[in-house]
């Protein structure tokens, strides 16, 4: 049972009042009976001796005249024995005088308590009498109970006027207690402004008013608090990094908005067969095992077109008192875009180098060159008649060879020679249909379907119109070397990006060989090429042009599927205005 | 050990068991609305006991059972039944008196006459009326438990006076906690008694065919001789007029319908339902133990046909069943006693409490308290009360008991009037309900004074031309200002 405090102070009383009054009950009734049968049996014993000085006085008497002088003076309660047998009783009471024999000593009172009486008795000299004195004992205990009556009674008016006492203190100690329970009860459901007015000068008052202070303060730190949460709340809503924060059992307590948004977008993209949500968790596991922060790139592709986000992944150990593990924190920031610009500019340094490398090395070379087809063909020439079968064959061989060292070396001054671009607006859509029918014939022979879906046929980028020629035609014909089946497609769409029509996207997707993901991030180095007979700048070039007419080029590309490249460039205003 | 210290074993164990009720509702009272009206939330069970036990008065207990003792069962026609008539305009009142919003009688007249005269008056009456009505029951227990216990009467008094206080400083949480308890005690003591009545004589016919051949004096004192064949004639064989049964109707059953202490509980109870249900129920309950009671009654006269010397009528239970009974039950019937007193005169002390803060202290007290300070005052003005209730009961002047004989007449003669007609007669006016109440009182206290010791049960009781009096003032009164006359 649980005891309330009220109760608490109540039932001690209670026990205290009641056994404490029983016990005085209890001592007072056997005192108050003692007294009454000592004082009984001291009357008696007075009576005794007042008899024999009175046996004493007459003794000139003899046995009969003395029982007659009884007779007349009326003693009450009397009985004289002699040799055993009751000689004389005026009580109305039969004695068991086997008690008063056994006992009786001459000369002493002895006394003896019946179960109706009380007996004084005494055997004197003289006829050889004992004589015992009696007391009726119920007689003499109604009046005892009857004035005792009083002594309960009172025990029972003050024992019920102590609890009452007690009942009204208990309550009016534990009122305020109530009350204060009460108002913690209003605090903890959070109405910290409440307070309480105890109305009282004493400890328990003083209390009320140091809990009044102590809510005040705890009203003024919440807030605080309070505010300071809001704070960095909104720190973590709007910052543009992901946080995922995690218990010690390394489970999910809590993931920022950024964070929430980032493992929607990348629901799609792996690293490795590794979800966005496998890498968290890996890392997290990882600063766990090691006890300390771990900061690591992962690359995602997705998994349908092969686009490609970096996230940088920081995980650390959130301490706390005493160097316990309170939790671990995940962030990680999408860094896509910079690992995109630092490519694009380790490319660029690569292709400066490959330029001013390739003008240098160009003219040292086509001057011997040059040399070296003319005596070719000179020598050709003279020995025409003596040169049959396999020698002819490899004199063409050679000259063809020294024109594609020749042609290698025209790329090669072409690419390093910095041409200035003269933006205007070109049409789009003009340019491409130009370029498509250049290569009509190829693409007939490859039996190449194309596709043309254009938004609007009056699209056009700010550009320079021979450089977006070359663009096209390097892409194109990227395509068209590509596709090595019958069924070749290559589409190619141009839209606006924008509403305002500042800006448009050219993409041209074919159905070819693809390009592996190890691969597609070096398309853009110079010399790089999967054809054998390509010098591995075109694409290179086109990045070149591409960037040098302010504009931006993607590619992405499935093995097996097909390879994508969007172009996109101002429009410097719709070219109709 | 003489029979007294049995009595005081029982004396003791119902005192404790009473403290530990009375606690039970002392830490839930922390406004004076609940301390005077349990907040308004009494549910449905608690209100039957709480209405039963306050109904139930040392009057029913003593007072009834000597009655259907000496005169038979014109006692039922005299008393229950007009009471229980009186409950039933109660139900009529129920929901007007609980959408009022008032939570007292005279808080009514204040709300519905806008009249402070009306509710310092009203005030009054219950204050005066209860204080004299708690000094009858402290002096109707105090005779009894001082035979019983065979001890002084001032000390029973006393004790009386503890318990009265003590319950009531609980409020009406712990007046309806100890009430219940003492609800059981009374139904066990009557219960008990009736059956083994019942069960001496050889059956509830029995008892009627042997109470119907009884003749001779029930009080040998007395100067009242029961014909034979009148204890279970409804009009004792014609001495009792059929006007004076009718009389008593305006004085018992207006007395209840008027009463404050149950209008209380009506205010008390949760909602309209639980109120009206409470009374109906209660009076269900009541009838069973009122049957009991008639049993006891007709079943002690057959059984010991005469008693001696006795003061009054009230005496006759207490010396029957001691003769009857073996002390155990003696006992009970003590304990019941004690309990239809004590619930009773504490329900009044509340009461009389409640009236005196709400419409007299309330309206003349320009200070606004808060709650635990009328708190305060109210347990005070409870202390002063019933300090005041046992000092008068300790020497009585005779003539204010007298007075207590009448109490219910005033409250039917003052109140029945202006209450049931500002609840149901719309053009009721403040005018009209103040003639009315002070002509009925005029009239009552007139014919009292007139009647003064002479008056018996077969008279027509003053209330009834008092309360007439009341209803034709009201009446022409109305009229008459509605004629712009007044």
């Amino acid at each position: 049972m649980k005891l309330n405090i009220e109760n608490k102070i109540l039932i001690p009383f209670v026990l205290l009042f009641f056994i404490s009054l029983s016990v005085l009950l209890l001592i007072s009734f056997r005192n108050d009976y003692n007294f009454i049968i000592n004082n009984s049996f001291r009357y008696m014993d007075n009576k005794l001796n007042e008899f024999e000085i009175s046996f004493n006085e007459n003794d000139l008497l003899n046995e009969e005249e003395m029982i007659n002088d009884i007779k007349n003076v009326k003693l009450t309660n009397f009985i004289i024995v002699k040799d055993g047998d009751v000689i004389f009783n005026n009580t109305s009471f039969d004695i068991n005088l086997n008690e008063v024999n056994a006992e009786k000593e001459n000369g002493k009172i002895k006394h003896f308590i019946g179960e109706n009486y009380l007996l004084s008795f005494m055997e004197y000299d003289f006829f050889s009498w004992t004589v015992l004195i009696l007391e009726d004992k119920n007689e003499l205990l109604s009046f005892f109970y009857e004035s005792y009556k009083y002594n309960i009674l009172a025990s029972i008016i003050f024992l019920t006027f102590s609890l009452q006492i007690t009942i009204f203190i208990s309550a009016n100690i534990t009122k305020p207690i109530k009350k204060l329970v009460g108002f913690c009860e209003v605090i903890s459901d959070g109405q910290y402004s409440e307070k309480i007015d105890l109305k009282r000068n004493d400890e328990i008052g003083q209390l009320g008013i140091a809990f009044n202070q102590m809510v005040g303060k705890l009203d003024t730190s919440i807030n605080e608090l309070v505010n300071m949460k809001n704070y960095n709340e909104d720190i973590l809503k709007y910052i543009d990094k992901g946080i995922i924060t995690f218990n010690s059992d390394k489970s999910i307590i809590s993931k920022n908005p950024f964070a929430i948004q980032t493992i929607i977008e990348t629901k799609n993209y792996l690293n490795n067969r590794n979800s966005f949500m496998d890498i968290v968790n890996k890392s997290i596991e990882l600063t766990y095992k090691e006890k300390k922060s771990n900061d690591n790139l992962f690359e995602f592709t997705k998994k349908v077109d092969g686009d490609i986000k970096y996230y940088d992944f920081y995980t650390s150990i959130m301490w706390g008192e005493n160097r316990n593990i309170n939790g671990y924190i995940c962030s990680f920031n999408n860094v896509t875009e910079r690992k995109k610009l630092e490519s694009r500019i380790q490319r660029l340094d690569r292709l400066a180098t490959a330029g001013t490398l390739a003008s240098g090395v160009a003219h040292e070379i086509r001057n011997p060159l040059t040399g070296m087809r003319t005596s070719i063909q000179v020598l050709k020439r003279r020995l025409k008649e003596n040169l049959t079968g396999n020698n002819e064959i490899m004199f063409e061989r050679l000259i063809k060879e020294i024109d594609r060292i020749n042609k290698l070396i025209s790329d090669l001054l072409n690419y390093s020679k910095r041409v200035d671009s003269k933006l205007q607006k070109v049409k789009v859509f003009q340019s491409v249909s130009d370029t498509l029918a250049l290569l009509d014939g190829e693409l007939k022979r490859k039996n190449i379907k194309t596709l043309i879906d254009c938004e609007d046929s009056e699209i056009t980028f700010l550009i320079d119109p021979s450089q977006f020629n070359q663009i096209l035609l390097n892409l194109i014909k990227n395509s068209v070397d590509a596709i090595e089946h019958e069924n070749g497609e290559i589409s190619v769409k141009m839209n606006y990006i924008d509403n305002l029509k500042n800006g448009a996207e050219l993409i041209i997707n074919d159905n070819g060989s693809g390009i592996s993901n190890e691969l597609i991030k070096k398309v853009f180095d110079p010399f790089f090429t999967t054809k054998s007979s390509g010098t591995g700048l075109g694409l290179s070039v086109v990045h070149e042009l591409v960037y040098q007419n302010g504009g931006e080029i993607n590619i992405q590309s499935i093995v097996g599927k097909g390879t994508t490249v969007s172009l996109y460039f101002k429009t410097g205003g719709i070219s109709n205005e | 050990m003489p029979n007294s210290y049995i009595f005081l074993m029982f004396f003791f164990f119902y005192s404790i068991a009473l403290l530990y009720f009375g606690k039970l509702g002392y830490k839930e009272t922390n406004t004076i609305h609940d301390f005077f009206e349990g907040g308004g939330k009494l549910g449905l069970l608690v209100s039957i006991v709480t209405f039963s036990a306050t109904w139930f008065s040392a009057a029913s207990m003593q007072g009834l059972s000597g009655s259907i003792y000496t005169y038979g069962i014109v006692s039922v026609f005299y008393s229950i039944i007009p009471w229980f008539l009186g409950a039933l305009f109660l139900i009529w009142l129920t929901p007007g008196l609980r959408a009022s919003g008032a939570v007292t009688i005279p808080g009514y007249f204040k709300k519905r006459y806008n009249s402070k005269t009306l509710q310092i008056t009203g005030g009054l009456i219950i204050l005066l009326n209860f204080v004299l009505y708690i000094v009858i029951q402290i002096r109707g227990f105090g005779i009894v438990i001082s035979q019983y216990l065979e001890i002084p009467y001032y000390l029973a008094v006393i004790i009386i006076y503890m318990f009265i206080l003590y319950t009531t400083f609980g409020g009406l949480f712990s007046i309806a906690r100890s009430d219940a308890f003492n609800f059981v005690i009374i139904c066990l003591g009557i219960i008990i008694a009736a059956v083994l009545i019942v069960y001496k004589i050889g059956g509830i016919s029995e008892i009627f065919h042997k109470a119907s051949i009884i003749e001779g004096y029930a009080i040998q004192s007395g100067s009242y001789y029961t014909e034979k064949g009148s204890l279970t004639h409804p009009l004792v064989k014609g001495a009792m007029p059929v006007l004076s049964l009718i009389s008593v109707f305006f004085a018992w059953g207006f007395g209840i319908s008027t009463n404050p202490q149950y209008t209380v509980r009506i205010i008390a109870a949760k909602d309209d339902k639980t109120a009206i249900n409470m009374i109906i129920k209660s009076i269900m309950l009541l009838t069973i133990i009122y049957s009991a009671v008639v049993l006891i009654g007709l079943g002690s006269r057959i059984l010991i046909p005469s008693v001696g010397i006795i003061d009054s009528i009230d005496a006759i239970l207490p010396v029957v069943s001691n003769s009857i009974f073996s002390l155990y039950i003696n006992g009970f019937i003590m304990l019941a006693i004690m309990a239809a007193a004590i619930s009773t005169a504490n329900s009044q002390l509340i009461v009389a409490s409640s009236s005196f803060i709400y419409d007299i202290f309330g309206v003349l007290s320009k200070k606004n308290y808060d709650d635990e300070t009328l708190l305060r005052i109210s347990r005070f003005v409870v202390f002063i009360v019933g300090s005041l209730s046992m000092v008068l009961s300790l020497t009585p002047p005779e003539n204010l008991l007298v007075y207590g004989g009448y109490i219910w007449g005033v409250f039917s003669a003052s109140f029945l009037i202006p209450l049931y007609g500002g609840m149901f007669y719309e053009k009721a006016t403040k005018k009209s309900a103040l003639y009315s109440m002070f002509s009925g009182l005029l009239v009552i206290f007139i014919l009292i004074l007139l009647n003064y010791k002479s008056h018996s049960m077969f008279d027509i009781h003053p209330a009834m031309p008092g309360v007439i009096t009341s209803f034709v003032v009201f009446c022409i009164s109305s009229k008459l200002e509605e004629a712009d006359i007044i």
